[in-house]
């Protein structure tokens, strides 16, 4: 038994400073990839149309679905308490904060997390990356890194338009329900909302899109054999994405808070 | 080609412009909003205890954020005391004068709070930045306020909140009693009669109904006494032993005797009444036989009438018919040629 546990920790080492190296890896060829314009800029295009313009139209939904009920509520509970201004705060809070970049990231996993795996396991399935290195093209530079950066700008695009929808388009739907001028709440919420605030949520797309992109591209390109292993790897991406997106949400929330 | 595809960079272009643009458009708004550009005017405060305040806390005047907390430090004093921090945004800087007061107000509820700024009612210019502004924890603050020194709104607390709430209310709790009044007056006028409405007339005509109740009492108990005496009368043919009612109440008397008859009374009205039964029972088979041949007796019947239009008929073709007119010859009455014995003559 002991024996065992050492071999399973062992293998957990190994593949973990092996994802490291990986990680190390994208970022030197996204540095690489920054600096000079490469061909996979075509890429990167499409992976921004598919990630992030494709997604707007839930994103939007989402967002304004989230901020309505949020003002809905507080118009309707908080001032009972005498705290009518507390709406903004919890506003930005939650969308600001907390939810618009992890909600925003959730969407990616689910649509284009899983297609990034799958894209990646079919064409490591299929030898195709084999053939790239085979003509001295690296994979990496190649196929992850435009995918890595294509994901990343989009979640911090989505979580731009999610906040606009969430914090300004709401208060249209919400006009069906309560009067609350909108000089008034636009002037309120631009009281409220701190610089800290828009950067903490900048600063946490940016990791969730990392984080999601590289476990994806990491996951695609660990496929070995078969292509039953697809489906495999695609649960295995998204499950680690959310694992870590959370972690790192928490880690990120409590250094806002220190 | 599909338009998405066809023209990806455009549509990711624009993508990308409207959320830069959207980001550094609330960035502008937050700071013309926020007066991220103007001058800010450093002063510090002691308070008692850090409780209640905050970084980032407003610094109120009258409703109006004219300032903000910038920082809290613990004094390393006897008193322990805490001292803040803050600043007053330019626009109100010509509000602080010398010997303004700073309070923190909490809400009753527990609920939020802040920091009130009252200035100085003598006018002065502002006081040099750095420079501390009393609090109401302090010595100096608290006597300023005492001396009514500084100008403070008329405080409004929650409790003050809801007893003004309460007052609108109760007057109108007020008004419906004296309504209630009025009406319990109408009220009592209209039972006394005083009102030339229905419920007045309706009194009036009861008060003469009442009047004349003595007469029908009176004649009521003139016909109960009749009754009574009747009544007496009876009892005392009750009493009497040789009466007709008690010879017929009298256990020997004729109605004892009738039904004292071991049930023989009883039971010829039980054979009576089973003769009586069966009779209807035979009269219920009867009628249920009439119902059942009532339609062969209708046809009986409308056969017969039909013979009997044919037969008409047949006479009227014969008194018709010329052969035969002269009539039917007359046929001879035969005498009978049987005779019983009893007709014969001896």
């Amino acid at each position: 038994m002991i024996t065992s546990l050492g071999r399973w920790f062992n293998r957990k080492v190994v593949a973990f400073f092996y994802a490291m190296g990986y990680f190390f890896q994208v970022l030197k060829e996204t540095i690489k990839f920054i600096m000079s314009r490469h061909v996979g800029l075509k890429v990167l295009r499409m992976q921004i149309l598919f990630t992030g313009v494709e997604a707007l139209g839930i994103t939007a939904i989402l967002a304004v679905s989230l901020g309505a009920v949020i003002i809905i509520q507080g118009v309707s509970l908080l001032p009972q308490f005498g705290q009518g201004q507390l709406i903004y705060t919890i506003l930005i809070t939650v969308i600001t904060r907390e939810l618009g970049p992890l909600l925003t990231a959730f969407i990616i996993i689910a649509r284009s997390g899983t297609a990034i795996a799958t894209e990646l396991g079919t064409m490591t399935y299929s030898h195709e990356v084999e053939a790239y290195i085979s003509v001295g093209i690296n994979p990496i530079a190649y196929l992850v890194v435009p995918r890595v950066l294509g994901v990343t700008i989009s979640l911090l695009l989505l979580n731009i338009y999610f906040n606009l929808f969430g914090l300004i388009a709401s208060y249209f739907v919400t006009q069906f329900f309560t009067t609350v001028q909108f000089l008034e709440y636009f002037r309120n919420l631009l009281q409220t909302l701190t610089t800290s605030d828009i950067f903490s949520s900048l600063i946490k797309s940016v990791v969730f899109g990392v984080i999601i992109s590289t476990i994806a591209t990491f996951y695609g390109l660990h496929l070995e054999q078969s292509s039953t292993e697809i489906p495999i790897v695609v649960i295995k991406a998204v499950a680690h994405s959310v694992v870590v997106l959370l972690l790192a949400d928490v880690f990120i929330t409590l250094i806002y808070y220190m | 080609m599909k338009f998405k595809i066809r023209y990806a960079d455009q549509i990711s272009g624009i993508f990308i412009l409207i959320a830069l643009i959207a980001i550094a458009a609330i960035l502008i708004l937050m700071g013309v909003n926020q007066d991220w550009f103007s001058k800010k005017y450093h002063y510090i405060s002691t308070f008692n205890s850090a409780s209640g305040i905050n970084v980032g806390m407003s610094i109120m005047l009258r409703g109006f954020r004219i300032g903000s907390v910038e920082g809290i430090e613990l004094l390393d004093n006897e008193n322990h005391t805490v001292r803040i921090k803050f600043y007053i945004e330019e626009a109100y800087i010509h509000k602080v004068r010398p010997n303004s007061v700073l309070e923190l107000t909490a809400s009753p509820l527990g609920l939020g709070g802040g920091l009130q700024f009252y200035p100085s009612k003598i006018p002065g210019d502002p006081p040099p930045e750095g420079s501390t502004i009393f609090s109401t924890d302090s010595k100096q603050g608290f006597r300023l306020v005492k001396e009514k020194a500084v100008s403070m709104p008329a405080k409004t607390d929650t409790i003050s909140a809801i007893l003004n709430d309460i007052q609108p209310i109760l007057t109108n709790v007020d008004e419906a009693v004296v309504n209630l009044n009025t009406l319990i007056r109408s009220v009592n006028s209209a039972f006394a009669g005083d009102t030339s409405g229905p419920v007045g007339q309706i009194m009036v005509e009861v008060s003469s109904i009442t009047s004349s109740l003595d007469e029908i009492l009176a004649e009521v108990s003139r016909q109960i006494d009749d009754i009574m005496a009747d009544i007496t009368h009876l009892t005392g043919e009750l009493s009497d032993p040789t009466g007709l009612v008690t010879k017929l109440l009298d256990p020997k008397g004729s109605i004892a005797a009738i039904l004292d008859d071991d049930n023989a009374l009883f039971s010829q009205i039980e054979l009576i009444l089973t003769n009586l039964n069966a009779t209807i029972l035979e009269l219920k088979d009867f009628t249920s036989y009439i119902n059942t041949t009532t339609p062969q007796i209708s046809g009986i019947l409308e056969d017969s009438r039909e013979a009997l239009d044919k037969g008409k008929d047949v006479l009227e073709g014969l008194s018709n018919n010329p052969l035969l007119r002269g009539g039917i010859s007359d046929q001879p009455q035969q005498s009978e040629t049987f005779q019983s014995y009893r007709d014969e003559e001896f």
